[in-house]
């Protein structure tokens, strides 16, 4: 399959998969329209035979993503977005106050709900610096633990420069201090081999990034060591006489009707990363950014990376004297979708100091290198094209 | 491996924990149907399961998974003739 869709009349190559996969793989789209005129049921509503059908298949996917990440499936949650799992994980364990630390390159989708909750003055929090390397990391989160502190909030991966975070040590460091770990997976699932085993106790991550599923999917795993308070109540199907929710997963933090239809397209998403392997993708998105690198190396471009680090396939850049989103508007008049900005993430531009943020490059599998070819071939360019922008 | 004579009915917590339960009945070799409970129970509306095996073999097999279960409803069936 080729990466492009027709807008206006113009091929449009994406190189925005960090923000969203595009192209999805054609069982997902075959899954979505299969879901919508058959499984139309409402999920653990009832017992007719549509919403037990539709419940068979909510489960299927259920079960999928638990084996994935070696999770148990009634511990494995639906929500509509990776930003909806880290609420619900960091509500639901801060909720009684306490401390926590989140990383200093942590998307909002984790830093602002912990502000929320410092800003109430519900819990305080710390933010470790990202040092040099792994074990000067680890030391800074080390050294931020209070007697209070309840929780440590780390992605996997930045969003802005791809770095992989020493996510294995930190949850070994939680487990010595009996810290819950939740874990923001939503740039590394489907791309690294993220397991539950690797001491996770909160897994959050979305659906529609690495593992290809439709928008409005999102997943969290507890490993059913740390008590989540539900963020919100509701319906849920079971125990339906007790206005007290449900104190068990997965309906203590799923109520109201579920997105059937993307959790059922979810699966087809997962069976594609799953056939391919996460090891495989890797190897070849790694393969398009270090095609995207070397070409820019003896250019100006200034490419955000350390050799010290270990990154996912995203990598971050600028154009001197251009600012981020005049050169992402000139990548898409010539046809690439890239993000410039900010990404939601200001924590992880303060630590770069990239005061006007950067543009982002992050492949997929349906990428090509002649694609990355033609993106370079205008990067390298800019001073040709940029007069207009 | 069961007695066809035999049927036990057991309250599950979720839809989720009796579909689990159900495959890990079909993996052993039991028929297992999940049936809604509306009325049965004082808690509303529920799921239960009910599986062509006696409550020790439930029971076990259900606690061996770790699955969490509720009530059980009737410990034996006779033939429905």
């Amino acid at each position: 399959m080729v990466n492009f869709c027709e807008s206006g009349g113009n091929m449009t190559i994406n190189f925005d998969n960090a923000a969203t996969t595009f192209p999805k793989p054609v069982t997902v789209a075959q899954s979505l329209s299969e879901a919508i005129r058959k499984y139309g049921g409402n999920a653990g509503r009832g017992g007719h035979t549509l919403t037990m059908q539709t419940s068979e298949k909510v489960f299927e996917t259920r079960n999928a993503v638990a084996d994935f990440f070696g999770g148990e499936p009634e511990n494995t949650v639906f929500t509509l977005n990776c930003t909806h799992s880290l609420n619900l994980a960091i509500h639901g364990i801060m909720q009684n106050g306490g401390h926590i630390i989140i990383s200093g390159i942590e998307h909002n989708s984790s830093a602002r709900p912990v502000y929320a909750l410092a800003e109430k003055g519900i819990c305080k929090f710390s933010i470790a610096e990202v040092g040099q390397n792994d074990d000067e990391t680890v030391e800074n989160f080390r050294k931020l633990i209070r007697k209070n502190t309840k929780a440590i909030v780390c992605t996997i991966a930045g969003n802005v420069t791809g770095q992989i975070m020493p996510y294995r040590q930190l949850a070994s460091l939680c487990r010595e201090k009996g810290l819950c770990f939740i874990a923001d997976g939503a740039q590394a699932c489907g791309i690294l081999d993220v397991k539950m085993s690797d001491g996770i106790n909160i897994l959050c991550t979305s659906g529609h990034k690495g593992l290809y599923g439709p928008t409005g999917t999102g997943i969290l795993i507890s490993d059913g060591s740390f008590n989540i308070s539900p963020l919100m109540q509701g319906g849920t199907g079971s125990s339906s006489f007790n206005l007290k929710q449900p104190d068990f997963l997965p309906d203590s933090l799923e109520s109201g009707t579920l997105n059937t239809v993307g959790i059922i397209a979810l699966k087809s998403g997962i069976e594609f990363v799953y056939e391919k392997t996460p090891a495989k993708i890797h190897a070849y998105e790694t393969k398009l950014c270090k095609r995207f690198i070397n070409q820019l190396e003896n250019s100006d471009i200034i490419i955000y990376r350390n050799s010290n680090c270990s990154y996912v396939p995203v990598v971050s850049f600028n154009i001197p004297d251009m600012k981020p989103e005049q050169t992402a508007a000139m990548l898409d008049s010539n046809g690439f979708c890239l993000r410039a900005g900010f990404h939601c993430a200001p924590l992880a531009h303060h630590s770069l100091g990239t005061t006007d943020g950067t543009v982002r490059f992050s492949p997929s599998v349906f990428n090509t290198e002649k694609q990355v070819d033609s993106l370079v071939k205008i990067i390298k360019n800019h001073k040709k094209f940029r007069k207009s922008y | 491996m069961y007695d066809e004579t035999e049927k036990t009915a057991v309250m599950m917590p979720s839809v989720t924990h009796a579909m689990k339960a159900k495959k890990i009945f079909s993996s052993l070799g039991f028929r297992s149907d999940i049936k809604r409970a509306s009325g049965i129970s004082q808690k509303g509306c529920m799921h239960y399961i009910e599986v062509n095996t006696n409550a020790e073999n439930v029971t076990s097999i259900l606690e061996r998974n770790n699955i969490k279960y509720g009530e059980l409803l009737r410990k034996r069936w006779e033939h429905d003739d």
